[in-house]
């Protein structure tokens, strides 16, 4: 299949899906002939061990919209995504879940939003159908939290049905388990983002992949994201912010000990002289990891001052001095 | 070009390799009669003068042999890779260049390709003393525990590996070893092959300090490549979050008994062993952070997975 010019794509990872795949698949077809643009589906088997990979495959064989990706093995939900996103031909990129939580009836109203002039659009499951203590308030936690770091208050971050300028999603690095972080890590090119409410239903069949065991994963993963998005083209000033602490605890109890010494003549204390020396070193280390930062990121081929393009436009309008009468 | 029934065999050549001429002949013998058509490449890992002359006469004679010298000793990694860039088989075998199982026990292998992805062979039953087969089980524990990945005999070098494999797996340092866990974690199936184990097999075995040393620091690499290779701060940030927690626990101790009035801070070296825990703890932290920084700005040459197959 060769796609001139697709409107729509829509990339679903599946896991041990094989009951809700056809489901999923009924209903995006519904939801997706009514937006009178060409659309394509991209199921992609995130190695399961079921027959999900047999299920899509016969879908794909019938329906020429859809494709069907096999991974080698389970590689996790932001790989599935982000070879879904690479092998997405559309100018817009809907992602969601193949567990029919989300629901593809909502996905017209993200395309609504785009075309009003968002880049990203994330879905807000506002009446979600989890488990109150083990999904919920975690989750809340960590949304808030999100929020608080990147600078990107987000209800729900958690929320995979989401739908992006392909341009913009294209340029974001996707890896480990950084979905969750999309739309901090696409703030850095400057993107608009958009929240809407959607439906949440509980699951039909298969079981909950997630647990509690995730918040200590989750807050590693806020350090790296506070690191990337607001410092990593200057990472000197990051480093040195937290070194700051280090050298004024280190720097005082070295002070504190001289003057114990000097001024009040009491014994010199080679405990409180030594944990300041140790802390002031802590101080220096960091600054020097900051200089070896700026030296990575030198070297690297992620350039953070060249994603202004994606988003940057031009405003009023410009006539050149020799078209001038 | 490859050919669907040609078989390579890739012999890195670095040490005891006193047998290797007739050992090339009874692995070719072994395997042509399993009516394979043969070509056989031996890569010579640093100076091998008179073996060199030998494998030359033995080319002449009998031809299907490439002999590749490396201009100094590079190690079994790159050994093999430079093997592999010149195989055109659709399989590729890997063989030591002294006999660790029978010639005659190959076909085995080779049988369970091409419809498994990697064959490795076991040395079964082993007939070394206890002290090696020790060594054996606890390195191979090590592994497994670390990585998740049950092999029963890694330091097997013999191994039939389908093509394809090949081209998703990279090779270097001491990672050789460690073949049959990198091809699992890129997708593919291995199975383990009981072998007959030689007699030329068990010679020396206590092995010097430094090869001890470095069998565990290839732990750690392997488990840092298995399991953090793409979240750093996951695998510092673990170390960093114990040496800082045991160090912060140790400081705030020893200042709530300063302020309840009961030691002075100045008496207590403890304190510093405090302060030593904490900073340790936050330079790991600072590290996994320097590497998360890396793999963000390597991000575009990252791609995570490995597509077996798309339908339409």
């Amino acid at each position: 299949m060769i796609h001139s010019e697709v409107g729509v794509s829509v990339a679903i990872p599946l896991f041990n899906e094989e009951e809700s795949a056809p489901v999923l698949h009924e209903q995006l077809k519904e939801a997706l002939e009514s937006l009178g643009e060409t659309y394509e589906i991209i199921f992609v088997d995130d190695g399961s061990s079921d027959s999900t990979y047999e299920t899509i495959s016969e879908i794909a064989k019938k329906d020429s919209t859809v494709r069907a990706v096999k991974f080698r093995r389970n590689y996790g939900q932001t790989p599935a995504m982000a070879a879904g996103i690479d092998l997405s031909a559309g100018r817009i990129i809907v992602t969601m879940d193949g567990d029919l939580q989300n629901d593809p009836k909502d996905i017209p109203n993200f395309i609504e939003k785009i075309a009003e002039g968002y880049d990203i659009v994330v879905g807000w499951r506002h009446n979600r159908q989890d488990k109150l203590i083990t999904r919920k308030i975690p989750s809340r936690m960590a949304n808030w939290l999100i929020g608080k770091v990147t600078g990107v208050p987000i209800r729900d971050n958690g929320c995979s049905l989401k739908a992006y300028r392909a341009s913009l999603i294209k340029s974001v690095p996707l890896y480990s388990e950084m979905h969750r972080f999309i739309p901090a890590m696409a703030s850095i090119t400057g993107a608009k983002v958009a929240e809407i409410k959607v439906t949440h239903h509980a699951r039909r069949f298969g079981v909950s992949k997630y647990g509690l065991s995730r918040i200590y994963k989750v807050l590693l993963d806020l350090l790296v994201i506070k690191t990337l998005v607001a410092f990593s083209s200057r990472p000197l000033t990051w480093f040195a912010i937290l070194a700051a602490p280090a050298l004024v605890a280190g720097i005082s109890a070295i002070w504190f000990s001289l003057y114990q010494v000097i001024v009040l003549g009491n014994p010199f204390s080679a405990v409180i002289a030594g944990t300041g020396l140790m802390f002031s070193a802590l101080g220096g280390f960091m600054i020097f990891a900051g200089v070896f930062a700026e030296l990575v990121y030198k070297t690297g081929d992620m350039r953070i001052e060249s994603l202004f393009s994606l988003t940057a436009t031009t405003v009023g309008e410009y006539s050149s001095p020799g078209a001038r009468r | 070009m490859t050919s669907s029934n040609l078989v390579s065999v890739v012999i890195p050549v670095s040490e005891r390799v006193e047998d290797l001429p007739s050992l090339v002949h009874r692995y070719r013998e072994a395997l042509e009669g399993d009516g394979k058509q043969v070509e056989i490449i031996c890569v010579l890992d640093g100076s091998f003068k008179a073996l060199s002359a030998e494998l030359q006469d033995i080319q002449k004679e009998r031809g299907n042999l490439k002999i590749v010298q490396l201009a100094r000793h590079f190690g079994e990694a790159t050994a093999l890779r430079a093997g592999f860039d010149l195989a055109k088989g659709d399989i590729v075998m890997t063989l030591p260049a002294y006999e660790q199982v029978t010639a005659d026990s190959l076909p085995v292998l080779l049988s369970a390709l091409p419809d498994k992805p990697m064959a490795i062979g076991v040395r079964s039953p082993r007939q070394d003393g206890w002290l090696n087969k020790l060594q054996a089980r606890v390195f191979n524990g090590l592994v497994s525990a670390f990585t998740g990945e049950k092999f029963r005999d890694l330091g097997c070098g013999v191994r039939a590996i389908r093509r394809d494999v090949l081209e998703h797996i990279q090779l270097y340092g001491d990672l050789h070893r460690f073949l049959p866990i990198l091809a699992s974690r890129a997708g593919f199936g291995v199975v383990e092959m009981e072998l007959q184990q030689s007699s030329q097999d068990h010679r020396r075995r206590l092995y010097s300090v430094g090869i001890y040393v470095r069998r565990m620091l290839d732990l750690l690499t392997v488990l840092f490549l298995v399991k953090f290779t793409k979240k750093p701060l996951r695998f510092f940030g673990l170390l960093g979050t114990g040496f800082s927690a045991f160090g912060g626990l140790v400081l705030s101790y020893l200042i709530v008994e300063r302020l309840l009035g009961l030691t002075t801070l100045s008496e207590r070296p403890a304190f510093l062993l405090g302060a030593i825990m904490l900073v340790l703890g936050i330079q790991l932290f600072a590290i996994g952070l320097l590497g998360e920084l890396i793999i963000f700005t390597h991000a575009k040459e990252i791609k995570e997975y490995s597509i077996e197959e798309i339908t339409n």
